[in-house]
């Protein structure tokens, strides 16, 4: 695409600015900041993206401010087969038409015009490459974008020539089949190529189905060999039966001999003994001839023993007749002892008794006396209790009385000292009635009352005085009469006749309580808690106590107690003697008893003596007489014959045996034996072993192993097909995957090698020889080699970076150029390099601008001026 | 007098190539076609049915199968002699031994152990030659009628089970049926008649028309000539007649293309289409030659289409190549590295090393996520 031509009116702060484009070349548009270079660029977006009835805040914002007009944009445009001329106006009238001069003149309007741009646009040239190269202000540091851009690739596919056309061009189907491809690898395969789950899980399926196969042919093949090894063994069975049969036979034949050979070894055995028994009887023989010379001899022994102790035991009777009469005569003298102890005893008990009965006669005599004292002193407070009853004037009568008393006398000097006294002295004699008494006085005469009552005076016919002591003192005089009257009440009713009459009577009651508790008291002590019926008993039982007779007793206790201690006295030495007289005895006794031992032991001697020679007699008499010493004598002389009999006998026995060759006999009857018992045992381990195979067959006949096999393994073939299939599928994906993969790595390789080639070109005119570049995958630069040193894109100086990204962008442009290519619109770039810098990249725009439509928009006008060819458009 | 021969039976059988559903119907059809023969021996008024050998498949079965055999064997009243045969020898672990066996059976069932001649009917003898191993050493058969005399007025027949010698390639075998010896016993009137089992195809042997393999009654491969059918003996002392009558329900159908042949895929789906019984019939497809991607997703669509009827069908593709046909992948309009992997995978599958199939893989998967459509 080219823009020849682009005019705006009444945009922004623009009122009408036109400016021509050289269509291949360089046209730098300066001017000072805000006249409007950006918004040319600006402009052209507006003009291509937007419907003239757009409210976007993009076209509202390129509205004259304060102006009721449109915003009007018309360009001249040259792309691909066709030109034309594409103008809008918003905002006010809004209108939008296209005129096509080529291929075929043709005038559209409004929305159908927009969408014809559209398609043009589409058909003829990449906008997103043509965007991508854009520099806009400030961002020229930034690479394009170039990964998938169709006019690049395919222009880079040209000029990767001519073999790597069918690989590089790709579009966007391409890419998603690739998506796809992948999708399809990872349904089998890892991202780093190991198998997947699926892959993993058939394999361990399979794994699974061969084992159960093989665990099941084991299993068949065990009972297999079960049905054969079972046949084998009713063979090997019927052929053991008969070998036990045979070893069994030759087992009892050897038996038989080894019983005779037996039988003899007894026959040997028994003449052995009978050489034994003969010989003990010999023995026996013989002892009893020697058994009788002993007995001979004994009886001599015994014989000469018994005469010799007739001759000792003569003198020891007059011995123990001399002992016994010792004892008798001591025996005497201790009976007349024991009798004087005795009465010795009897004198102290009855001096005892005359001292106790003394005794108790004074304890009765005390006893009597205090019962009498206190039957006296009970007598005693009887009568004091009779009189108290009698004494009425107790505490407080007399209290009351006393009481009473005072109160009268109180009471009556109090009435004394407020009446009114009324004293008369006669000068005359005169007469009076007082009260109607007549009175008569002598001259100087004087009476004196004490008037407590109306007191009437009169001279009778002459005048009557009375005289009135008033209500108050005569209730007082009334009262005090009162407690007169009761006082009297009082003391005659504890017949009294006054205070001094009742203390009098009080004293004498309180005498009488004094005697009382005392002969309360002296009963009390006399009695000690006893009650005189006690102590009556207690007389009566003591009297009953009390010997009858009338035995003379000591005169008191003290001449009681000297005879007692005297009778006392006299038993001890009796006692005393007694002692004596037994020891006497026992000494007599023991020497009787050991008289009398020695006397029984040579009795017993002599006795045990002659019965043994009694003994000794007869038994050798019966010996004699069960065999006489001759008879004795010939048995042991036949004995000795009979053993040499018996010992030939043996010896013959022990030859015989010897030819028969025993162990012999013994060691082929063992042999057979074990023979038939290893047959019968091999025989019966035959029969256990087809007994358990039978069982074993039993068991697994019916658990349908050949059944659960050829499920077993129609299962392993279905599992071993799904893993072929699985496998295959799993290798066709990846053999799909990895091609796609390496084809466009290749193609990549192919079409990034002339865009760097171009990059590399343009940029050695910068920055020299030394320059290199690698890129990426996206085809931006990764990495510049200067002077052999490499460095990432992003550590290089802004500078470099920005100088960077616009060759990058040049290049892509002269790449894609020869296809009609995309404008180079460059807003304000190279605003961070230095002038070396600057001018040299005057030249690759140049070289840019030989095939390419370069548009520099600048506000440094003088930065640009060097380009060779450049037209310079001045806004300002 | 009239009986049925059958043998064969081989009930327990499995088929590796069948699926569950497939297997179940399988297994059924034997245990039916019990039923059918049992039905025939009635229809045709057979005196009984003799059954020469491998009733069952293996010795060891689950005792179900058993159960199963024999509560079908005792459905229809006829007198069924079973003889041991190479697959259920009268062994230590052989099924007629079992207690199973032993507490089902039904009394019209009995097992020629071959210790005696049996009379199923008076005037008739059954002479056996069960099998007692896996591995005999002789020829069953002829021990079986060494010690026989002339039968005086008595018809004999022999139950045997093998193949017999004349028809084996496998001469050294010494447990061969010898025919010759067969044909004396029948010549010298010891024998009347031999029911042979072993051979699943209904066939005659020799020149006696005495000597007969009844086959299997369904068949069990696709080698079998005349599987599925079951013998009607007629047997008089001067005569013998055998006729076979079909009892079987499934089949074993092999065809061979060639493709892409003149109507490729659809001469396949036109041999699919027309086969008969389908969900009985077994099919194995020998392919080979070469097709398209299209055309391989397309075979891969019909065959799975029709698996859903076929009892089973086998097509291994091992000798069939797949590769892009013209313009197969022109019409996608690929390009770019796209285009370029195609190309490289093309030349791969046609390689013919190791890798084709990979690479004839990766182009069906490419032509499918490329939008192209069977």
């Amino acid at each position: 695409m080219r823009i020849t031509r682009i005019r705006l009116r009444d945009y922004r702060g623009v009122r009408e600015r036109e400016v021509q484009l050289l269509p291949t070349g360089v046209t730098v548009i300066a001017g000072p900041n805000e006249v409007g270079k950006s918004s040319l660029a600006e402009a052209l977006d507006v003009l291509f993206d937007y419907y003239d009835t757009s409210t976007s805040k993009d076209v509202k914002a390129v509205q004259p401010v304060g102006r009721d007009v449109g915003a009007e944009i018309e360009a001249d445009i040259e792309c691909g087969a066709y030109r034309f001329t594409y103008a809008k106006r918003f905002h006010r009238g809004r209108q939008t038409i296209l005129t096509l001069s080529t291929p075929t003149a043709e005038t559209l309007v409004g929305r159908e015009a927009h969408d014809r741009v559209q398609e043009i646009l589409a058909e003829a040239m990449d906008v997103d490459l043509w965007k991508a190269l854009r520099v806009q202000q400030g961002r020229g540091i930034d690479q394009p974008p170039l990964d998938g851009m169709a006019s690049l690739a395919g222009a880079l596919d040209r000029a990767a020539g001519e073999g790597a056309s069918a690989l590089g061009d790709a579009g966007e189907r391409e890419l998603t089949l690739l998506e796809r491809a992948r999708e399809e690898y990872l349904r089998y395969w890892t991202p780093t190529g190991r198998e997947g789950a699926a892959l993993k899980e058939r394999a361990a399926a399979l794994t699974a189905a061969r084992g159960g196969v093989e665990h099941l042919e084991r299993e068949l093949g065990s009972a297999e060999q079960d049905a054969l090894r079972s046949a084998e063994l009713d063979a090997l069975i019927a052929g053991q039966r008969r070998l036990a049969a045979a070893a069994g036979e030759e087992a009892a034949r050897l038996s038989a001999a080894l019983r005779s050979v037996e039988d003899l070894t007894g026959e040997v055995e028994r003449l052995r003994l009978a050489v034994d028994v003969a010989r003990g009887e010999l023995s026996i023989a013989e002892e009893r001839r020697q058994e009788r010379g002993r007995l001979c001899t004994a009886l001599e022994r015994a014989e000469h023993r018994v005469k010799e102790l007739a001759e000792s035991g003569a003198g020891l009777a007059p011995q123990m007749e001399a002992a016994e009469a010792c004892v008798d005569a001591r025996s005497r003298a201790r009976e007349t002892a024991e009798a004087d102890r005795q009465a010795g005893r009897r004198l102290v008990d009855e001096r005892r008794r005359d001292l106790e009965t003394l005794r108790a006669l004074t304890d009765l005599g005390a006893l009597r006396e205090r019962r009498r004292r206190a039957a006296e002193a009970l007598d005693r407070a009887a009568a004091a209790q009779e009189r108290l009853a009698a004494a009425t004037v107790d505490e407080a009568a007399l209290e009351r009385i006393r009481e009473l008393h005072h109160s009268v006398e109180a009471k009556s000097a109090a009435l004394a000292a407020q009446l009114p006294t009324l004293e008369i002295r006669a000068e005359a004699l005169a007469s009076l009635e007082v009260d109607s008494a007549a009175r008569d006085f002598a001259p100087g005469e004087s009476a004196r009352w004490s008037v407590d009552r109306l007191l009437t005076l009169a001279v009778p016919g002459l005048i009557e005085i009375r005289i009135d002591p008033g209500a108050e003192l005569e209730e007082l005089a009334a009262e005090v009469s009162a407690k007169r009257q009761e006082l009297a009440r009082r003391c005659g009713e504890v017949g009294v006749d006054g205070l001094a009459g009742a203390e009098e009577a009080f004293e004498a009651r309180r005498e009488t309580e004094i005697a009382l508790a005392q002969a309360h008291s002296e009963a009390s002590r006399q009695l000690s808690g006893a009650e005189i019926a006690e102590l009556d008993a207690q007389i009566a039982e003591a009297s009953a106590c009390l010997p009858a007779s009338g035995a003379a007793l000591p005169a008191d206790a003290a001449a009681g107690q000297a005879l007692v201690a005297e009778a006392e006295a006299l038993c001890a030495q009796s006692e005393a003697a007694l002692k004596a007289a037994d020891a006497a005895l026992a000494d007599a006794e023991a020497a009787q008893r050991s008289a009398r031992e020695v006397l029984l032991e040579h009795d017993a001697a002599q006795a045990g003596a002659e019965h043994e020679a009694q003994e000794t007699g007869d038994a050798l008499e019966e010996a004699r007489r069960a065999l006489p010493d001759d008879a004795l004598d010939l048995a042991v002389h036949d004995g000795r014959i009979r053993v040499e009999a018996a010992v030939a006998a043996h010896q013959q026995a022990l030859a015989r045996l010897g030819a028969a060759q025993p162990d012999r006999v013994r060691a082929q009857t063992e042999a057979a034996a074990q023979a038939a018992s290893a047959a019968t045992r091999a025989l019966r381990e035959s029969e256990d072993e087809r007994r358990d195979v039978q069982a074993r067959l039993d068991v697994r006949g019916g658990e349908g192993l050949f059944e659960s096999l050829a499920s077993a393994r129609s299962l392993l073939e279905h599992a071993e097909r799904a893993a072929a299939d699985l496998s295959a599928a799993a290798d066709a994906a990846r053999l799909l995957h990895t091609t796609l993969e390496a084809c466009r790595e290749e193609a990549q390789r192919a079409y990034a090698g002339p865009l760097r080639q171009k990059i590399v070109e343009m940029g050695r005119v910068v920055f020299g020889h030394s320059f290199d570049v690698d890129l990426a995958d996206d085809l931006s630069v990764a990495r510049r080699t200067l002077h052999g040193e490499r460095l990432p894109f992003e550590q290089l100086s802004v500078g470099a970076r920005e100088q960077l990204s616009l060759i990058a962008r040049l290049a892509c442009a002269l790449l894609v150029s020869p296809d009609g290519g995309v404008p180079l619109l460059l807003d304000d770039t190279l605003g961070y390099s230095d002038d070396q810098r600057v001018s040299a990249m005057h030249e690759v725009v140049r070289l840019a601008g030989e095939r390419c439509q370069v548009v520099i928009l600048t506000c440094h006008p003088d930065r640009y001026r060097a380009i060779a060819g450049a037209a310079l458009i001045d806004l300002g | 007098m009239r009986f049925i021969h059958t043998a064969d039976w081989q009930l327990g059988m499995t088929r590796h190539f069948l699926d569950a559903d497939a297997q179940a119907r399988f297994t059924a059809a034997r245990f039916d076609v019990i039923r059918s023969v049992l039905g025939l021996a009635q229809s045709e008024q057979a005196e009984f049915v003799v059954v020469a050998g491998d009733v069952f498949e293996s010795n060891q079965l689950d005792r179900r199968t058993v159960a199963r055999a024999l509560e079908a064997l005792g459905e229809i009243d006829v007198p069924v002699f079973l003889l041991p045969g190479n697959h259920d020898p009268l062994d230590a672990s052989s099924v007629y031994r079992s207690e199973e066996f032993a507490r089902r059976a039904p009394r019209t069932v009995a097992v020629l152990d071959g210790r005696e001649p049996v009379t199923p009917t008076p005037g008739v003898e059954l002479i056996a030659a069960p099998w007692r191993s896996k591995r005999p050493s002789e020829d069953l058969a002829a021990a079986a009628c060494a010690s026989l005399e002339l039968g005086e007025g008595t018809l004999r027949v022999l139950v045997a089970h093998g193949a017999v010698d004349a028809m084996s390639p496998d001469r050294d075998n010494p447990a061969l049926l010898r025919l010759g010896d067969l044909e004396q016993a029948i010549g010298d009137g010891s024998i009347h008649y031999a029911a042979l089992g072993d051979r699943h195809s209904a066939t005659e042997v020799g020149a006696t028309g005495r000597v007969w393999y009844s086959g299997a009654p369904e068949p069990t491969d696709y080698d079998e000539l005349r599987p599925g059918f079951a013998l009607v003996v007629d047997l008089e002392p001067g005569t013998c007649e055998v006729s076979q009558r079909q009892v079987g329900t499934w089949r074993f159908a092999r065809e061979r293309f060639e493709l892409p042949g003149a109507a490729g895929v659809d001469g396949v789906r036109r041999w699919l289409d027309g086969q008969p019984g389908k969900d009985r019939t077994v099919a194995r497809l020998l392919l080979s030659g070469a097709i398209s991607v299209r055309e391989s997703a397309e075979l891969s669509a019909l065959l799975e289409a029709q698996r859903q009827v076929y009892a089973a069908i086998e097509a291994p593709m091992d000798d069939l190549a797949v590769l892009p046909g013209d313009g197969e992948f022109g019409d996608l309009g690929l390009s770019g590295f796209a285009l370029a992997s195609l190309e490289r995978l093309t030349a791969q599958a046609r390689a013919d090393a190791e890798g084709s199939d990979a690479a004839a893989g990766a182009l069906a998967l490419l032509y499918r996520l490329a939008g192209g459509a069977a």
